[in-house]
């Protein structure tokens, strides 16, 4: 028995997934503004002096526009472009993108501008291989906006190379690349080296020794390329043999998941700000996939359009969801219904989106069987809107408590119809509608009178039964009540009591 | 350079798994269709044998609305409440939205009324009930929905209410505030029936049943004129326990 190992899992190799975002910064605007997709549009970042185009959109380059023209003379070529700078905030983006992308692997490492980086050696398995895995995330990714060059090979470089070779072949098509395990060397051979990222100096170095491919880095002596070109040349002359086993840096999740989107114009109607929360809940979903969780609050900002007369201001609503939901569908309509009550003092600038409490999700069981799903909403989702228009109190399946005093004989349970139960019998008569508040009831010889919710009720007492007998909780607020089931006239039956210390009757529940 | 062909890319919006799921459902819903089952019952038994027999509809009719009326203290909402049992053995879901505020579990319990089965939504102040009540019937999940309003229900949130109750096959029973007028497909009235007249003050004999008169006040259908007398609502009407259950 000794001599047997302990049953350990078996090490997968290391596999690991390079994501390209094609076309990043384009794809980043037209998720905040739509109506620019028809247009020649430019990205433009300002080296120096100049201001330079980064990515242009098929309209433009059909214009004969490029990326690295200065903007001056792209607008030469095409009058009607329209130039974008490039975003301070665009790695917010890659951060969410990279979020989304820890569905299919543990560890995601994020390069600025456009590339991620993931494991996906110990999980590509679970989803039937590695082409699956690639094309889940690139479904992922495709929700989220974003069209993906995605290659897969044994380290983080080797794959990241194939990736940009994917791009440079078709910039703005979603493309995969598996290499085989122990063939980078092979697939490298006939890429260019400026497909890994380099400064000209050094590309021209290398190019004055007549090397442009990986293959012909290959073939050179280790030695003579280190003795010439150092540190960083060994680096590449193992990465042309297919030696990378560079590990990969995680990227740290930042606490709060949140979205935001601002308003070229400020808009007073409903329907725009549904439009752009539908994209938010969207992204918010992704995030929370990739974390597991799936959100239990929420918290939606609406910011005031400050130049208006009363628009100084923020607008928040907090929505208590009451289970753990992510899906946006449902978010949207709970949103739809929360801020349709809402009456603003000025039109809306920009809205946020945060979850505020976080919960592990356990996943969701489909049931063939279900004709809710027809509908498009589950059960889930249709209590979560009932919790959040009317508090998650207020949605529950009630069970009985071993407690005396009657307003507490019962609990609030979540209602799961999954979670089966015996059927609980009250061992006393109880009547089925308990007042909110007991009322004083005024009982002179066989009349009695009491006023309920604003009604005067006057009946004859046909007859009352024996006393049931509460005493409890005497180390607190006490209650000591004898409760009688009495009968009027009409047959009605009330469910009253004699206080004892007040002496007083009340009554207290109907046998609705 | 040798880069491989692209492969093409699946539908971003597809879910796979929904989408088995849905190819599935689709199958069994053309053999439904095709052999005329699994449409479901278009009534939903009372809990109560006498009063299914007396029913123009024979049961709480399915995607229609309900109405019953009566004295408070008599017996209306003990009536839908025996549907409750009933339902969860059919392997269905019920609601109940409380615009009331009154609704008090125990005592439902105590007419065998699987708790763990009924689904109770209570709006604050009881704003919105009939709304609330309106979501539950649209959403297929429910089998009957109850709903006790607080304040009488506007005409159209009564019309979209039927619409609801058509749209998700639901029976919808409303326990009617005095001056409601509802699209109803049944009216009832639910009175108590008096058990006798005892001493004025003092010992009567203390009964776990209610004894209800339920006349019929409105029916499409047409139906018995003649009201149902001595209908005993009580533990001995209580329905079997419930099939789920673990113990």
């Amino acid at each position: 028995m000794s001599e047997q190992a302990p049953s350990a899992r078996t090490k997968r190799p290391r596999r690991v997934m390079a994501v390209v975002l094609l076309q990043f910064r384009l794809a980043r605007l037209l998720r905040h503004r739509a109506e620019l997709a028809e247009l020649p549009l430019a990205v433009f970042e300002t080296v120096g002096p100049r201001e330079v185009v980064v990515e242009v959109s098929e309209p433009a380059r059909q214009a004969g526009v490029r990326a690295g023209l200065t903007v001056t003379a792209a607008r030469a070529r095409c009058p009607a472009l329209q130039a974008v700078p490039v975003s301070a905030d665009e790695h917010m983006e890659l951060e969410e993108a990279a979020e989304a992308a820890l569905q299919v692997g543990p560890t995601v490492e994020l390069t600025r501008p456009d590339l991620l980086r993931v494991e996906i050696g110990g999980s590509a398995h679970l989803f039937g291989g590695e082409a699956d895995c690639i094309a889940e995330l690139q479904r992922i990714l495709a929700k989220l906006g974003f069209q993906t060059a995605v290659a897969v090979a044994d380290g983080p470089d080797i794959a990241a190379a194939c990736a940009r070779a994917l791009q440079r072949r078709q910039p703005a098509r979603p493309s995969q690349w598996i290499v085989e395990r122990h063939q980078g060397a092979e697939s490298l051979a006939r890429l260019p080296l400026t497909v890994v990222p380099a400064s000209a100096e050094w590309l021209q170095r290398l190019e004055r020794v007549g090397v442009r491919t990986f293959g012909q880095l290959a073939a050179l002596p280790r030695r003579a390329v280190i003795r010439r070109f150092g540190e960083q040349g060994e680096r590449w002359h193992q990465l042309a043999h297919g030696q990378d086993a560079r590990a990969l840096e995680p990227h740290r999740l930042v606490d709060v998941v949140e979205a935001r989107v601002d308003f070229d114009e400020p808009t007073a109607q409903l329907e725009p700000v549904l439009f752009q929360l539908k994209a938010l809940f969207d992204r918010l979903e992704q995030r929370m996939c990739g974390r597991g969780v799936a959100a239990l609050r929420l918290r939606i900002a609406l910011g005031l359009d400050r130049y208006s007369k009363d628009g100084e201001g923020v607008c928040v609503e907090t929505i208590a969801l009451g289970r753990p939901l992510r899906a946006s569908a449902p978010l949207l309509a709970i949103a739809r219904e929360r801020l349709g009550e809402l009456r603003l003092s000025a039109p809306i600038q920009w809205v946020d989106v945060a979850v505020l409490d976080l919960a592990r999700y356990l996943g969701r069981q489909y049931d063939l069987l279900d004709r809710s799903e027809t509908t498009g909403e589950g059960l889930d989702e249709l209590l979560v809107r009932l919790g959040a228009a009317f508090g998650a109190d207020a949605v529950f399946a009630a069970s009985l408590a071993p407690r005396h005093r009657p307003e507490t004989a019962y609990t609030r349970e979540r209602f799961d119809p999954t979670r089966t139960a015996a059927v609980a019998v009250a061992p006393h008569v109880r009547p089925t509608a308990l007042l909110e508040a007991p009322e004083a009831l005024e009982w002179r010889g066989d009349r009695v009178r009491v006023l309920y919710r604003g009604e005067l009720w006057r009946h004859r007492v046909l007859g009352v039964g024996p006393p049931e007998r509460l005493v409890t909780e005497w180390w607190k607020q006490g209650m000591a009540r004898d409760y009688h089931v009495m009968e009027v006239d009409g047959g009605a039956r009330w469910w009253v009591y004699r206080d004892h210390d007040t002496g007083g009757w009340y009554l207290h529940g109907l046998f609705e | 350079m040798a880069l491989p062909v692209p492969v093409p890319v699946p539908d971003s919006s597809a879910d796979p798994k929904r989408q088995q799921l849905q190819a599935l459902r689709g199958l069994l819903r053309s053999y439904e269709k095709r052999t005329g089952i699994g449409e479901g019952p278009l009534v939903l038994p009372t809990g109560c044998a006498r009063l299914d027999a007396w029913l123009p509809t024979r049961g709480w009719p399915a995607g229609e609305i309900t109405e019953l009326v009566g004295p408070a203290g008599g017996g209306r909402l003990s009536v839908p409440l025996l549907a409750v049992g009933a339902a969860a053995q059919r392997f269905q879901w019920c609601a109940l939205v409380d615009g009331e505020g009154c609704f008090y579990p125990p005592g439902a319990a105590r007419f065998g009324v699987p708790l763990s089965h009924l689904c109770v939504v209570r709006p604050p102040q009881g704003r919105r009930a009939a709304w609330a009540a309106e979501q539950m019937a649209r959403s297929r999940c429910f089998g009957l929905v109850l709903l006790l309003p607080r304040h009488p229900i506007a005409e159209a949130q009564a019309r979209r209410l039927r619409q609801a109750a058509e749209a998700g096959r639901c029976a919808v029973l409303v326990v009617a505030p005095k001056g409601s007028t509802l699209p109803a497909a049944l009216r009832l009235s639910v009175e108590p029936e008096v058990a006798g007249a005892g001493p004025r003050v003092g010992p009567y004999r203390e009964r776990d049943e209610l004894r209800v008169r339920v006349g019929l006040l409105r029916s499409r259908s047409g139906g018995a004129l003649r009201p149902l007398r001595g209908l005993v609502l009580g533990p001995q009407d209580a329905p079997a326990p419930d099939p789920l259950a673990l113990e």
